[in-house]
């Protein structure tokens, strides 16, 4: 082959080639909305329960989960005493963030070369979120109750006559035109008394 | 007495041509029979349509909707919606002219959960050329909100006190 190939452009690479919110919108996960069944009933509560941080000691990849460490960690769990942090140090490898969700789905995170305030927004995004995958929302509405009035059917209002009268029945079967016939019209003049002016005058 | 009488009996007379006082009996019937209806449905399930960042959502009590905006609330917040476009039940149905008044319906609604949203694709490309194709992905912040209470708070056509 002449030249470098050039990979064509729908090409998605195998590291995000099984994420879920990725590439085209048909392509995508989709379904209503979840949740907790209980939450936002009562108390509200929140869904992550362990996050475990893993980095290095010494490498600068892991400089900025270092210094969230030192400087955020405490104030987050002070704020979230429902959510447990592990730190677990291991030499030479880079940092990860998994979350861990009371439906038991868990969510892993890689965090090289990020500085603390990058890792404080997606400490805080994963506290706010309930363990479910992000997925397109086929309705905008979750519901138990999709109608209350009851649904609309074509003999909702019709006269109640219907259920007595045997069918087929003439008046009901009648053709009945968008617009009035010529001969109608004249019919109808002449019922009302216009037609005899129009054809011989008014005799005054 | 008899003079008293046939004063009686025309002013009578009077009341039921006079087309004026016939409306006014008539709508105060009206408002009478929906304000029955309103105390008689008053535990019964209610539904709304809500107008809340230009989206208009149909919801009930104890339903989850989504709006792509991160509210200004914090997760477990309980929050009042005020912009009510029609409230309902199974036995009448009162519609705002856009918006229902404030006072008279109590939509009350917890902030559950906050996210972004799936990834929205944008194509860009020219016509009848390979070369020229840009794509653009962007996520929303995302808000799931669940409905609490909906409830017509009182009688139409009768005075209230507004709540601060």
């Amino acid at each position: 082959m002449r030249g470098k190939y050039k990979l064509p452009n729908h090409y998605i690479h195998p590291k995000y080639c099984d994420l879920w919110s990725f590439g085209n919108e048909s392509v995508q996960l989709n379904g209503h909305i979840e949740n907790a069944p209980y939450q936002g009933f009562g108390r509200y509560v929140c869904q992550l329960q362990r996050v475990t941080l893993k980095f290095c000691k010494w490498g600068i990849g892991s400089k900025g989960t270092r210094d969230y460490i030192e400087t955020e960690l405490v104030d987050y769990c002070r704020t979230n005493p429902g959510v447990v942090v592990y730190l677990k140090p291991r030499r030479h490898k880079a940092p990860v963030m998994v979350c861990e969700y009371l439906n038991g789905s868990y969510h892993w995170m890689a965090l090289h070369g990020m500085s603390s305030e990058h890792i404080k927004l997606w400490v805080d995004f994963h506290t706010k979120r309930s363990g479910e995958p992000i997925r397109k929302f086929v309705k905008d509405v979750r519901t138990a109750w999709p109608s209350i009035q009851g649904a609309w059917n074509p003999f909702l209002n019709t006269p109640s006559e219907i259920n007595v009268t045997p069918l087929p029945n003439e008046e009901r079967g009648k053709h009945i035109p968008l617009k009035i016939s010529a001969t109608e019209q004249l019919l109808r003049m002449q019922a009302e008394g216009k037609l005899q002016n129009i054809l011989f005058g008014n005799d005054e | 007495m008899a003079v008293s009488k046939v004063i009686v009996r025309t002013l009578n007379t009077a009341l039921h041509t006079n087309p004026k006082i016939v409306e006014s009996s008539n709508l105060k019937n009206f408002f009478n029979k929906v304000n029955t209806t309103i105390d008689a449905t008053s535990r019964d399930r209610h539904f709304a349509v809500v107008y809340m960042y230009s989206k208009q959502k149909l919801v009930t009590e104890g339903d989850m909707f989504y709006l792509y905006k991160d509210v200004p609330a914090n997760l477990g917040d309980k929050i009042k919606l005020e912009k009510i476009m029609l409230v309902g039940n199974d036995k009448l149905t009162l519609v705002g002219r856009p918006l229902l008044d404030r006072d008279l319906v109590h939509v009350e609604a917890t902030v559950i959960e906050k996210t972004h949203s799936h990834t929205f694709m944008g194509l860009l490309a020219r016509k009848r050329s390979h070369c020229f194709r840009r794509y653009y992905f962007q996520r929303h912040p995302l808000t799931i909100l669940r409905i609490n209470e909906i409830r017509i708070c009182h009688n139409l056509n009768t005075a209230h006190t507004v709540i601060h």
